[in-house]
């Protein structure tokens, strides 16, 4: 069937959903980008994926606006003055949101929701009411669990009732970050964030010391974590994320020393141009930044813009060349892993890409999650899911990958429901997880009917509508229904 | 051989001993005439791993890493492993030469635990324990045994072991980030007194607390050492009555009674569970005794724990025990209530 009526007339596929749909099959028509041959033959085989992202890029996938500023000036284009109370900023909130771009067609940031909220919380059972209210308007109209906020490193109010308000509301967006810092957080602080992501597998936890001193050593004095768990510049965002896939790549080189002399070199070298073509179409092309007001009002910043570079697939690839040395449990296995991310830093960081200023024109790097059609395919650098070995072991085993990422990776703990008399378990695990060098950590109780899927979350219940043929407000209930079949995330080990 | 037998193999000759533990030096009264192994059951183990779904989860003892247990374990844990008879070492708690470090015998070691004490802990089973309580969660830890093997098929030590407390911490390096202290549980761990102070005390000046998870049996006022040294105890009321509590677990209840006046008095009482089994006990007086008797002793802040019994994991002719319902149970916690205690929670 034509792509455009097939899913004008998809019985599981909400109006909104359908309007989206149709401008990719729109914007697919289209050719407009210069592809190496080489870059497509790894584009066709799988190894180079950009995501969906589209045939003509228009707008950055993941957009980070700079809500602070919005809220002190309000916007001229909006016509919006700078909110007084809490009812004023919670809609001014809602509203800006309304009108930014992103990958999924709605934000994949809504900023640091305490800080930026904390202000008006006067009286705390009004803001109570405001702030539920505001987050269930998110959760009903961003229709996308790409779409993450940011609580922390301190304590507030408002942070403590938007966890209050999540556990309460059990929704799966937004997805949730408290960013953690040891001398910051407060431990009842902590502990309230663990106690929810035991209900509803939010928030994850940020290390944010490692995050502000990588953005720091960009220039920048803050940071945004957005969509599934991407470290980016606040008031900029990326510009692209395409994916290299390892394990479509290992059968590619015929033992190690042919993939880091010729394939991998060759792989990243493509997918670099890639990408830059990409960037270069939409900073140059596109009008993006010539036309939303977001770039005239200072929300979003060109210069604040990079690009993420993503791997996915180390597991496969380690295991296919590692001489029977198993990922995740031998350290020959690790130390070939090392060696991939290694070499991929140096290929990524020795590159520039002429369209962007930030960080130099540097990319960064990025665990991606996997898309839904993933069959066999580990996460970024996580060990494959059946394979987890004993909870400290898997967590030291993952911990050195997460200094090289700096644009996003994590892994994702299934604990016995038990654990939720004792949240101090989770933020125990959570907190040594961070001081062993991970940046970011997710956990949830395996009962939970909020689920994290690779990095966003879906609820087991809006699954199970899509399986009797309903349609589901979500549009990544479908994506997370596809993970569980082909990934088998509902199949993590779960830890005592 | 499955896994099951190469436990099972332990568990066969543990029966066949019976009677006191040789080494115990502490001497607790022993139920007479109480069948094959003399003493009553895991209190603290069965309770706790009750709540867990730990002791059930198809690990054999002593498996960190959580190998799958052959079918039909639930049915065993006495000697229905034939080939197992005989083939295990009956093993002192304390094999040791003067100077010596204790040796005490290891059922199992978990490097995290959610439902052993507050927090991420890694949890230290001791082999060995001769309360016989009928509705024991994991009887393979009761016979005084280690395994005859090193190691297991898959080149992994082999539990029931004999370990000394620098190596039971060295196992635990790797959980070190993650856990804020460890609990030591059984079997029972106080029937190696010994062993079990000088892994507290270990564990301690390694930074890490410990809690004693114990049914009570042994005399901790004649271990002031390990008192000091310990964060706290989790201390097993199986049940008040004296009759009651020998036909449970075919123990005494004094030393238990005992423990929890002075544990309370010393502030070292970190909580006392109850593992409410319908039939078996007055639950009822249990209750309204134990926390009568801890506001008297003015430790009304107490955590007291009503476990409610389930019948995983138990032994095949015990299956059939009701499970209590969840308005006896609150009805329980509201006698805890009532008596002025303050933290009385279900699990």
């Amino acid at each position: 069937m034509n792509p455009a009526l097939a899913t004008l007339s998809d019985r599981t596929l909400t109006y909104q959903q359908k309007v989206a749909g149709l401008a990719r099959v729109a914007e697919n028509e289209l050719s407009v980008l210069a592809i190496d041959p080489a870059c497509q033959v790894l584009r066709d085989a799988g190894v180079v994926c950009d995501l969906f992202e589209g045939a003509a890029p228009y707008r950055p996938r993941y957009v980070a606006p700079d809500y602070e500023l919005f809220m002190r000036r309000g916007s001229e284009f909006l016509g919006l003055k700078p909110p007084r109370d809490i009812w004023e900023a919670t809609a001014a909130l809602l509203v800006l949101y309304r009108h930014v771009p992103s990958i999924t067609t709605f934000p994949v940031y809504l900023g640091d929701l305490d800080a930026l909220l904390e202000p008006f919380v006067r009286d705390e059972a009004e803001a109570r009411k405001a702030i539920g209210l505001f987050l269930m308007q998110i959760d009903r109209t961003i229709n996308d669990s790409f779409c993450h906020a940011d609580l922390g490193p301190r304590e507030t109010r408002a942070g403590r009732l938007i966890l209050e308000l999540s556990r309460e509301q059990k929704n799966a967006v937004p997805n949730l970050t408290l960013k953690y810092d040891p001398e910051l957080t407060p431990e009842p602080f902590a502990e309230l964030a663990a106690a929810v992501a035991l209900e509803v597998a939010k928030p994850s936890f940020a290390d944010h010391r490692r995050f502000s001193a990588d953005f720091k050593a960009m220039g920048l004095d803050d940071y945004a974590i957005v969509s599934c768990y991407n470290g980016l510049p606040k008031g900029g965002g990326s510009a692209t994320l395409v994916r290299l896939n390892l394990a479509r790549l290992a059968p590619r080189a015929k033992d190690s020393e042919e993939l880091f002399s010729r394939v991998l070199p060759e792989a990243v070298r493509l997918q670099l141009a890639y990408m830059d073509e990409r960037v270069r179409f939409l900073m140059d092309e596109s009008g993006f930044f010539e036309s939303s007001f977001l770039v005239k009002e200072g929300l979003l910043r060109r210069e604040r813009v990079t690009g993420m570079f993503g791997l996915v697939g180390l597991a496969e690839l380690v295991n296919a060349h590692a001489g029977g040395a198993r990922f995740g449990h031998d350290d020959g296995a690790e130390a070939l892993g090392l060696r991939v991310i290694k070499a991929i830093d140096e290929l990524v960081k020795a590159h520039r890409c002429p369209h962007l200023s930030f960080n130099g024109g540097r990319y960064l790097l990025h665990a991606q999650v996997g898309i839904d059609s993933d069959r066999g395919i580990s996460p970024g650098c996580r060990i494959p899911i059946g394979q987890e070995p004993e909870l400290s072991e898997h967590i030291l085993r993952s911990a050195p990958y997460h200094a090289f990422f700096p644009s996003g990776i994590g892994d994702v703990f299934a604990f016995e429901p038990t654990a939720k008399a004792n949240p101090r378990q989770l933020l125990d695990v959570a907190r040594g997880a961070l001081a062993s060098g991970c940046r970011y950590f997710s956990g949830y109780a395996a009962d939970a009917d909020v689920v994290r899927i690779t990095g966003y979350l879906v609820k087991r219940s809006e699954i199970e509508r899509l399986n009797r043929g309903e349609a589901s407000l979500q549009d990544t209930t479908a994506l997370g229904r596809n993970a569980v079949n082909n990934l088998g995330v509902l199949e993590r080990r779960i830890r005592p | 051989m499955s896994p099951r037998g190469a436990a099972g193999a332990g568990i066969a000759a543990g029966e066949a001993l019976g009677g006191r533990l040789p080494g115990d030096p502490d001497g607790a009264p022993r139920g007479a005439g109480s069948e094959s192994s003399g003493r009553p059951t895991d209190p603290a183990g069965a309770g706790s791993r009750s709540a867990a779904g730990e002791a059930y989860d198809g690990r054999l003892p002593g498996d960190p890493d959580g190998a799958p247990r052959g079918a039909g374990s639930e049915s065993s844990g006495r000697p229905a492993d034939p080939d197992g008879a005989g083939s295990g070492d009956a093993a002192p708690a304390h094999p040791t030469a003067a100077g010596a470090a204790p040796r005490g015998r290891v059922a199992k070691i978990l490097r995290s635990s959610a439902v052993d004490g507050p927090g991420n802990r890694a949890v230290v089973f001791l082999q060995g324990c001769s309360f016989n309580c009928a509705y024991c969660h994991n009887p393979e830890t009761r016979p005084p045994v280690v395994s005859p093997k090193e190691r297991r098929p898959d080149g992994s030590p082999a539990y029931p072991r004999l370990m000394t407390a620098a190596e039971v911490l060295a196992a635990l390096v790797p959980a070190k980030p993650f856990i804020r202290g460890i609990t030591v549980s059984g079997g029972e761990c106080g029937e190696q007194p010994e062993f079990l102070g000088s892994l507290v005390e270990a564990a301690r000046a390694a930074g890490l607390p410990a809690l004693v998870d114990t049914n009570g049996s042994a005399d901790y006022a004649a271990l002031p050492a390990l008192v000091r040294a310990a964060e706290g105890f989790m201390l097993d009321l199986k049940a008040w009555d004296p009759v009651e509590h020998r036909a449970l677990t075919g123990a005494e209840v004094a030393p238990v009674k005992a423990n929890l006046r002075f544990l309370a008095a010393a502030g070292k009482l970190y909580e006392l569970r109850t593992v409410v089994a319908p039939g078996l006990f007055d639950a009822e007086l249990t209750v309204r005794m134990a926390a009568s008797e801890l506001v008297a002793l003015g430790a009304a802040s107490t955590r007291y724990k009503l476990i409610r019994y389930r019948p995983q994991g138990v032994r095949a002719r015990f299956k059939d025990l009701p499970e209590p319902t969840d308005e006896g149970m609150q009805a329980l916690a509201a006698i805890a209530r009532a008596a002025g205690l303050n933290d009385v929670i279900l699990v």
